[in-house]
């Protein structure tokens, strides 16, 4: 089984979007909020929760992603 | 070398947009020197310029906006600087910021989704409180997250000067009333979105820079933990928390600190975007989240008698709904209470009296709605509110100056700890005091975040980071650059009217004990006086030739 990064504890996620700048400079080597496997958005206006939405369709497993991660809110499964 | 700054121009008269890019701003590094220099060239078309900075949202920290506009509350000069996740969208758009001119003819939002930019009619958002705007542009536009949405709360709409511009929900401009300038221009909403990337010009040099930055970060735990409030442990500590509108400055019992106020109103975190920190503190009152941090806590309860977590919530809600600024609001509601003579700590007045402050149908109320009063028993300075920190002569002085109106940016109250005890000489204070405005400047030139000033005021962090994306600026150019900005602001300052010895000085400073002691009246006259005669005289104000 090939492993993936989990969102595991996203009720911890501040929204600081670090991962996501992470992500786009692993994956694409650029400076990006976007255009990578991973984008964090909020859940619903009013309330200060995130969820991250991940593309499984390529590899996750980048440690760095998970360790950037202020709030320890992802797994490597 | 550093790419010309892009800044996106705004026109509301005639729903027109440019996008200009500037070769001479490049050597201002960016933020406050960038807006200030856009200031100056629309000065007379009354500009609101935003900025971002050249590190905005690619490394850890550098999170904050700035904005430089005239505030309706004091008719000068103002600066004010956000959080949230406008700076890092405003990148992704390809701007390093807006400049805003002219003024719609009916209520408008504008969009701006990198270079596609619309007007349209927000009338649908007037008259909603706050938090029911941005859950309307929430349902009708752009995907909750993927963009910044800045917008006024009716306060500015019914003519209220103390009333933020808010960005994201959870964050705001502070001070000098931008959403209602917002609002003067009929401008109620605007949205900014993008997805461009840029290349990294050296990518071990900007990996090295961004995880030592991260690492200083994480050093931050107590300001993540506790927010801006841990400020009130030191503040009570030395006595010197403002109650009872400055009738004294000693705060008993412990309820409304940190820990205790978090635990009582099941506070939660939030970051800007782009900073590990997250001190951007919510806390959960009955129908919503409602962001708070020392200023807004100890201006809407000690300063009113109120030090109960549930009713500071209830007031702070209050101010939010209705878009209040709540440390003008608190110096509003603390000098009607004294001169009124009404009992402090009923929360139940004080939601009275804001609501009838914004309705302004009595004559009083008419009178408190573009400033906050310099009247004899009032703590406004300068038309704002006081920022409640009793600390001494420098934190003070920082105010009356208009070099510190917040929290983030006031330079004074630490310097007043480090001179506890020790003989205070006017001209060496003033010195002080300025020679911290140009570290700061720097800092605000980065736009990096002013509660971690520690990090980004260190001008070798501002260099390797400039360098690892391919600015080359000596350690020389980004500390003249620091100094010349910082005159620039005085500049404009003196150019929109400010005087510093036409502040009229709350007496109540010098009636009750500091920490420094009981204030003398001349010895702070004195320091504005050499404040003016050594920084702040028109001739000294001339460009350097």
């Amino acid at each position: 089984m090939p492993k993936i990064l989990k969102p595991a504890r996203m009720e911890k996620c501040t929204g600081c979007g670090l991962c996501e700048l992470l992500a786009s400079r692993l994956t694409k080597g650029k400076l990006s909020y976007s255009g990578s496997f991973l984008q964090i958005r909020k859940v619903s206006s009013g309330k200060p929760h995130f969820k991250a939405v991940i593309d499984y369709g390529q590899k996750t497993d980048y440690p760095e992603i998970r360790d950037i991660c202020p709030e320890n809110c992802y797994d490597i499964e | 070398m550093m790419v010309a700054p892009t800044f996106l121009q705004l026109n509301l008269t005639s729903r027109t947009f440019e996008v200009k890019s500037y070769q001479e701003l490049i050597p201002l590094v960016g933020g406050l020197g960038w807006a200030l220099a856009l200031y100056e060239q629309f000065f007379e078309e009354d500009p609101i310029v935003l900025a971002g900075g050249p590190l905005s949202a690619v490394f850890p920290g550098a999170s904050k906006t700035v904005a430089v506009f005239r505030s309706p509350q004091t008719g000068f000069l103002a600066t004010s600087f956000a959080g949230g996740n406008l700076a890092r969208f405003l990148r992704a758009a390809g701007y390093q910021g807006l400049v805003i001119l002219g003024r719609s003819s009916s209520s408008t939002m504008v969009t701006v989704d990198e270079d596609k930019i619309e007007f349209a009619e927000a009338n649908r958002f007037l008259g909603l409180n706050t938090p029911k705007v941005f859950e309307a542009i929430a349902s009708s536009a752009g995907v909750p997250g993927r963009q910044s949405v800045l917008a006024t709360g009716p306060a500015a709409e019914q003519g209220i000067g103390y009333s933020p511009l808010y960005v994201d929900e959870f964050f705001s401009f502070p001070r000098h009333g931008l959403g209602r300038a917002f609002a003067l221009k009929n401008l109620k909403v605007l949205t900014v979105a993008g997805e461009k990337s840029e290349e990294i010009k050296d990518e071990r040099r900007y990996r090295e820079v961004f995880e030592s930055l991260y690492r200083k970060l994480q050093g931050h735990r107590e300001l993540a933990q506790l927010g801006t409030l841990r400020n009130l442990a030191v503040e009570k500590k030395i006595s010197a928390v403002p109650t009872n509108n400055l009738a004294e400055s000693s705060l008993l019992g412990e309820e409304l600190l940190a820990p205790s106020f978090a635990e009582e109103t099941a506070a939660r975190r939030i970051s800007c975007g782009g900073c590990p920190v997250g001190c951007i503190h919510l806390l959960k009152g009955d129908q919503r989240f409602t962001f708070y941090d020392y200023e807004s806590v100890a201006a809407l309860g000690p300063l009113l008698g109120i030090f109960e977590p549930g009713k500071v919530a209830v007031l702070l809600e209050k101010a939010w709904g209705l878009g209040f600024d709540p440390v003008c609001l608190g110096t509003v509601l603390a000098y009607l209470t004294e001169a009124e003579k009404l009992n402090f700590g009923n929360e139940e007045t004080y939601l009275t009296l804001t609501d009838a402050l914004f309705a302004g149908r009595e004559p009083w109320a008419r009178d408190f709605r573009e400033s906050v009063p310099v009247y004899p028993k009032s703590l406004g300075i300068a038309g704002l509110g006081f920022l409640p920190y009793f600390n001494g002569y420098a934190s003070l002085l920082s105010q009356v100056l208009l070099l510190g109106e917040t929290t983030e940016e006031n330079r004074g109250f630490l310097l007043d700890l480090d001179l506890l005890e020790r003989e205070i000489d006017p001209a060496e204070l003033v010195r002080q005091l300025v020679e911290a405005q140009y570290s700061k400047t720097l800092t605000e030139s980065l736009v990096g975040c002013g509660y971690l000033a520690s990090v980004f005021e260190d001008p070798a962090t501002a260099f390797a980071a400039l360098q690892a994306l391919g600015a080359e600026f000596s350690h020389d150019h980004l500390q003249e650059t620091a100094r010349n900005t910082f005159r620039q602001k005085l500049i404009l300052q003196h150019r929109t009217g400010f005087r510093p010895a036409d502040v009229k000085i709350p007496e109540k400073f010098f009636r009750i004990p500091s920490p420094q002691g009981v204030l003398e009246k001349e010895k702070f006259e004195r320091m504005v006086q050499v404040y003016e005669e050594e920084y702040f005289f028109e001739e000294k104000l001339q460009p350097e030739r």
